[in-house]
């Protein structure tokens, strides 16, 4: 036994040169055991001993200066089991047995981790203590249970210095808050090197969870250099961007509807602007974002296939900063700071675009060529974000926000002046539609341990459609009008939402968070409104769709249980009841995933999910239409739901570099899309008769490697894909792909840091093309309409795979004092891809027109410039 | 430097820029033709079928008989010569009908067989009548099988109609009278209400067309083309999104959503009317001029078939569908190949006597 002991012992001798003199100097923060231990010893100049395997696996922090080699390593092993003793020039290290002890008395320490000068909540910072570890949540709030008698907490924060309180004296529970400061990175070497996404693959259980900051967004190249957290979500695997240059977000085989977007934990039904082109989150106004698309928390549902939470900022508590910026479609202003200094901050941020600028002059010349008619043409966007926020005390703190976002289009021609018949005719369409959200939240620290917050909030998304037309004689100065129509169209949904969340400490190792919450709706699908109107008659015409009023409640509790140093679970059970028009669906979703160490730098996850969906939108094309309506489940409908496994294998070999390699497979019942021919029925009728219900299915894999920091960051991503659908009122019963079953996919994007003054970042996409639907077969025409169109038969649903699509964009910030410009290239390298296929007809020599099938390229490279002015 | 980026980097940049939007490609889907079956069935005339098959889109050979010029009564390169269709009435079945074809002489060039004039088509005896349940089932030993139900509408008639005239000219030579006029019209009619119907507003006219060759009047009968764009009914289909950014105009279909069992009036204007008559013998010439409103019944495919070629050609989903940015509109059809249409209307006119305008003038 001896022998087998002695040979289970490294034994390593070094020979030190010398002592330094002036004792031992370390800084580490959350290195592994054994390299600090080595470089103590190198330091000391002695020889050392311990048991194999003593030293795996931990990590550990130590900041001392010049002290001795017993300070040192007391420091280094403080509270975590393993003792020392230095005899000669020998040092040996082993195991301290554990003593029979008296109940030891345990205080907890909690607070808020901040941002040094703004104030900003920092999410997901780590606080240590003697082999202990919180986690700040989403309002930075953290706590740490520990026994009483000297301690020393230390937390640590991705790109910011450590921050130590120092060794003091628990004797009660405390509350203790740190500022963090993000500038003393570059002054004290002692920065963390390591990544919040590195934490979430290495250390959480979750399966897919990524985490963004403004940086992040900011930093990818995107078109018209409009900053876009949806187009950064593109690049990752497993999210298919659909239609080039759009915002669109396609989560393992889902369907755009299937996200949830959440403003500050409020949902969001209008995510985009343009027909998709921008998405409705102004980067200025954004703090970090978490994003969950494999196994989701059970916080979050109502969604199948992925989980968005937007954080926006709340402003600095010390002094006020803002920004101007000028893009080429867009301009942007954000300023925060004290209203009180050190207790109310505010944060506002505005974004419009320009595209108004150009219509109307535009216009304007067309006008003042043509005589008869006067076209006014008008298209922008807006975004304003508004928040407000009081500490009364450490312990209670209150927030109010408002988000309106609004696209408007509208089109107005009339004729200048009456005709020389006496005729005169106008038109009129003004589009609106978008989303309103106020909310007020209060923050309490109930007890050290448990956290709440509570919220109120109003949430509008409105599509407000309208076209009227008239036209009419004129004798002398008396208008009389032959014929008036006016079409309208409306959908709204209006919510009402009361919740509590909290996140409560039950020990070191497991924090629960449970919460509930109530949601009126009110929902009106697109009802139609028409009036037709003469001398002698007038009919209004409202089709038979009426607002329904629904109840949501739903309530939820989850752990995350660090069951051993190497075993983590998440678990968690959510409720759902959706009441509407009294019929009541209930629904369960069981959350479950765990993390599982399997050696050092390798962790290897599993998870099951179910989502429940209650409320979806009908989607008509791949662009984003102001027709696309939200619509809840009615009458027999039953929920949507996904069941979706997860299973990943991440290896670190340093905090800076992960790899991942997670798979997927997910099931969708009840989906709904519009039924075949759903166009051919009229404009008002009932959407619920427009209909299909039916399944799909995706399952695929998803790798990625990043690294996170240091002058050249960035990822290398590739996805596997396979999804598909099937309805029975759909493509005759039978199965077929997906719209954006984009098989392969790869993504590499680097951030390149070249100097203080300059960036570049690159991306490159490269992915097996959308699929789309293309007729095969004509028929004769049959002479019945007004003149003679080819005639299409029916074919099956996208039995077509668009070419393999790649594109590489830059971009480059060359920072000044007063701000940063940003220049990028959307397409750098102009390979123009395919978006769609034409059928159409050539001219040949003989001028005899045969027909083609062309391919529609669409975007070439497109350069753009903007400057942010910070002050 | 300079001179090397003028030389060579800025060609190089602008032809990347200006490479084509569009090219030529061939997808290679394999599809194999279907049986085509379509039929126009008006009460009071016998029933004809056209039998074709349909065809690759590329096909350039079928293409060219069928595109340009396309007529479902003569196109050798998609006929289906060998089918047997059977008519049923009321679920019963009537007859087979028999195969029609006539080839007329007129052929120029047998490089371009599309200018070929004739027919090819099954005829039924049977003369259908409103009301009637008619099924077509057409077998081809190539192209399989295909059938299609309809039913005959029932006539709908325009009761009274209402005009105002509007700059009315006249002027004389030595050997014509011509009459100029826009009409504003207003022709009512009633919708039963008891069944849902689907309409189609078509005018023409008969008058006589000055010949300045021989300065001879001669008397024509023609379709009139009337502005329709007031008629709010013939837009029923457009949604608001659709009046915004799509196409309105063309269409004078209509089903009686907004107007169901009750009297309504079709509003339009037929502009620059020019009537012609010889200046001696003004009277009888005159009398037998006339706008005829012609207001068809017609069958749930015929309404359905139409609005399919609006919405794939003019509305929004249809036009975003046709370059793949969204599922495309296919050609409504009710025939059970998805290939054809057999549809049903009758016809109930209205004629405005162009004496009674011109002495309402005078």
């Amino acid at each position: 036994m001896k022998k087998k002991l002695l040979l289970s012992f490294s034994i390593a001798v070094f020979c030190g040169a010398h002592a330094i003199a002036g004792g031992i100097t370390v800084r580490a923060v959350n290195r592994p055991a054994e390299k600090v231990f080595m470089d103590i010893m190198k330091q000391s100049g002695k020889n050392y001993v311990y048991p194999a395997g003593l030293l795996d696996n931990m990590k550990v922090s130590v900041n001392v200066s010049s002290v001795s080699l017993s300070d040192a390593l007391d420091k280094m092993f403080y509270q975590t089991g393993i003792g020392y003793k230095i005899k000669g020039n020998n040092v040996t290290l082993f195991r301290e047995l554990k003593k029979e002890r008296p109940l030891e008395k345990r205080s907890t320490v909690s607070g808020f981790v901040k941002e040094a000068g703004s104030g900003e909540a920092l999410v997901g910072a780590v606080v240590k203590a003697g082999g202990r570890a919180a986690v700040s949540n989403v309002m930075g709030f953290y706590s740490i249970t520990l026994p009483e008698g000297e301690t020393c907490l230390e937390v640590t924060y991705p790109g910011f210095a450590c921050v130590s309180t120092g060794i003091f004296k628990l004797t009660a529970n405390k509350t203790v808050d740190f500022s963090m400061d993000p500038d003393g990175a570059v002054l004290d070497e002692l920065v963390v090197h390591g990544s919040r996404n590195n934490s979430l693959a290495m250390e959480s259980a979750s399966v897919g969870a990524l985490n963004l900051n403004k940086g992040v967004i900011a930093s990818t190249p995107v078109i018209f250099g409009e900053s876009d957290v949806i187009k950064t979500l593109q690049l990752e695997p497993g999210v298919s961007a659909g239609v080039e240059g759009m915002a669109g977000m396609y989560v393992h085989g889902g369907n755009a509807d299937e996200n949830l977007y959440m403003l500050d934990n409020i949902p969001l039904y209008q995510v985009n602007h343009v027909g998709g082109l921008f998405s409705a989150f102004n980067t200025e106004a954004i703090r970090n974002v978490d994003f969950h698309k494999s196994t989701f928390p059970a916080k979050y549902d109502g969604r199948l296939s992925s989980f968005m939470d937007v954080h926006t900022k709340d402003g600095s508590l010390e002094e006020h900063h803002g920004s101007v910026k000028l893009g080429l479609t867009s301009g942007a202003f954000s300023i925060d700071g004290p209203i009180w200094k050190g207790h109310t901050s505010y944060s506002v941020a505005l974004r419009r675009s320009w595209f108004d600028v150009l219509t109307l002059p535009a216009c304007a010349i067309f006008n003042s060529f043509s005589k008869d008619e006067k076209y006014s043409v008008g298209l922008a966007f807006t975004d304003f974000n508004a928040k407000v926020k009081h500490r009364f005390s450490e312990r209670s703190s209150i927030h109010a926000m408002l988000y309106f976002g609004e696209d408007y289009l509208y089109v107005k021609q009339s004729s200048s002046s009456v005709d020389s018949d006496g005729y005169y005719d106008f038109f009129k369409n003004d589009l609106k539609w978008g989303n309103l959200v106020v909310s007020a939240g209060w923050n309490y620290v109930v007890s050290p341990k448990l956290f709440g917050e509570f919220t109120a909030a109003y949430t509008r998304y409105m599509s407000k459609l309208k076209h009227a037309e008239e036209d009419g004689e004129q004798e002398g100065g008396d208008k009389k009008f032959f014929t008036y129509s006016e079409v309208n169209s409306d959908n709204n949904i209006n919510d009402w939402i009361f919740k509590g969340d909290f996140d409560w400490r039950v020990h070191d190792c497991h924090t629960v968070n449970f919460g509930a919450s109530y949601t009126r709706h009110s929902f009106l699908p697109f009802r139609d409104r028409r009036v037709i109107a003469s001398e002698s008659i007038r009919e209004t015409m409202a089709d038979k769709v009426t607002a329904y009023h629904a109840d949501e409640v739903n309530a939820y509790v989850s752990g995350d249980w660090q069951l051993s140093d190497k075993m983590r679970l998440d678990y968690g059970l959510h409720y759902s009841f959706f009441n509407i028009e009294g019929n009541a669906h209930q629904g369960l979703s069981p959350r479950m995933s765990f993390r599982w160490n399997v050696a050092d730098g390798w962790a290897v996850k599993g998870g099951y999910s179910r989502t429940v969906q209650y409320v979806h939108q009908l989607i008509q094309s791949s662009i984003s239409l102001p027709t696309d309506q939200w619509i809840p489940i009615i009458g027999s409908q039953k929920p949507q739901t996904a069941d979706k496994i997860a299973a990943g294998v991440y290896y670190s070999p340093m905090t800076s570099l992960t790899f991942s390699l997670e798979g997927y497979w997910k099931w969708m019942d009840n989906i709904m899309e519009y039924a075949d021919e759903y166009y051919l029925l009229p404009p008002d009728i009932a959407w619920s008769e427009k209909m299909a219900i039916g399944k799909g299915t995706a399952k695929g894999l998803d790798f990625k490697v990043a690294k996170e920091f240091g002058n050249i960051s960035g990822h290398i991503a590739y996805s596997l894909l396979w999804a598909d659908r099937q309805y029975p009122d759909k493509n005759h019963g039978k199965k077929f792909p997906a719209r954006f079953d984009n098989r392969h996919k790869i993504n590499v994007m680097v951030n390149w840091k070249i100097n203080d003054k300059w960036d570049m970042n690159v991306s490159w996409t490269g992915m097996s093309g959308n699929r789309i639907t293309l007729p095969t077969q004509c028929w004769v025409d049959p002479g019945l309409g007004p003149w003679h169109y080819d005639m299409i038969l029916a074919t099956d649903i996208n039995n077509f795979r668009l070419p393999f699509y790649h594109r590489m964009d830059l971009g480059f910030t060359r920072r000044t004092s007063r701000g940063y410009w940003n220049f990028s290239l959307y397409n750098a390298y102009c390979n123009m891809n395919t978006i769609g296929v034409l059928r159409d007809n050539n001219l040949s020599d003989n001028w005899e027109f045969y027909p083609v099938f062309k391919k529609i390229r669409l975007l070439p490279i497109i350069p753009s410039v903007s400057y942010t002015w910070i002050f | 430097m300079r001179r090397f980026i003028r030389k060579y980097i800025l060609p190089l940049l602008l032809s990347i820029l200006v490479t084509s939007c569009f090219t030529d490609f061939d997808p290679g889907i394999q599809s194999d033709p279907v049986l085509c079956m379509s039929s126009l069935i008006t009460e009071g005339d016998s029933i004809k079928v056209s039998l074709t098959h349909t065809w690759a889109w590329t096909d350039s050979k079928i293409i060219e008989v069928a595109s340009p010029h396309p007529s479902s009564e003569y196109n050798p390169a998609i006929l289906v010569r060998d089918g047997v269709v059977r008519l049923y009435v009321n679920d019963e079945y009537e007859e087979t009908l028999r195969l029609e074809s006539y080839v007329s002489d007129y052929l120029w060039n047998a490089d371009y067989p599309w200018i070929m004039t004739g027919y090819v088509y099954y005829q039924a005896d049977y003369i259908p009548k409103s009301g009637d349940r008619l099924r077509l089932e057409a077998e081809s030993a190539e192209y399989g099988s295909a059938s299609a139900e309809v039913i005959v509408p029932e006539k709908v008639e325009i009761d009274t109609v209402e005009y105002t005239v509007s700059n009315y000219s006249e002027s004389v030579t030595t050997s014509t009278m011509t009459y100029g006029m826009n009409l504003n019209i207003s022709a009512w009619f009633e919708d039963p209400s008891e069944s849902v119907n689907y309409y189609m507003f078509k005018t023409s006219s008969s008058g006589y067309v000055y010949e300045s060759d021989d300065e001879s009047i001669r008397s024509v009968e023609s379709v009139t083309f009337a502005d329709v764009s007031e008629e709010p009914l013939f837009t029923e289909h457009v949604s608001a999104l659709d009046h915004a950014l799509g196409e309105t105009s063309g269409y004078s279909l209509f089903s009686d959503r907004q107007i169901s069992g009750k009297r309504y009036p079709l509003h339009i204007r037929l502009e620059d009317l020019e009537y012609y008559i010889r200046n001696q013998d003004t009277g009888p010439e005159l009398g037998k001029g006339y706008v005829s409103l012609d207001l068809y019944s017609i069958s749930s495919s015929y309404y359905r078939h139409v609005i399919s070629i609006w919405a794939a050609n003019d509305g929004i989903v249809g036009s975003l569908g046709s370059i793949g940015l969204a599922d495309p509109v296919f050609t409504a059809s009710n025939v059970s190949t998805g290939a054809g249409v057999v549809a049903a209307a009758t016809k109930c006119s209205y004629r405005l006597s162009l004496e009674e305008i011109i002495n309402d003038m005078q």
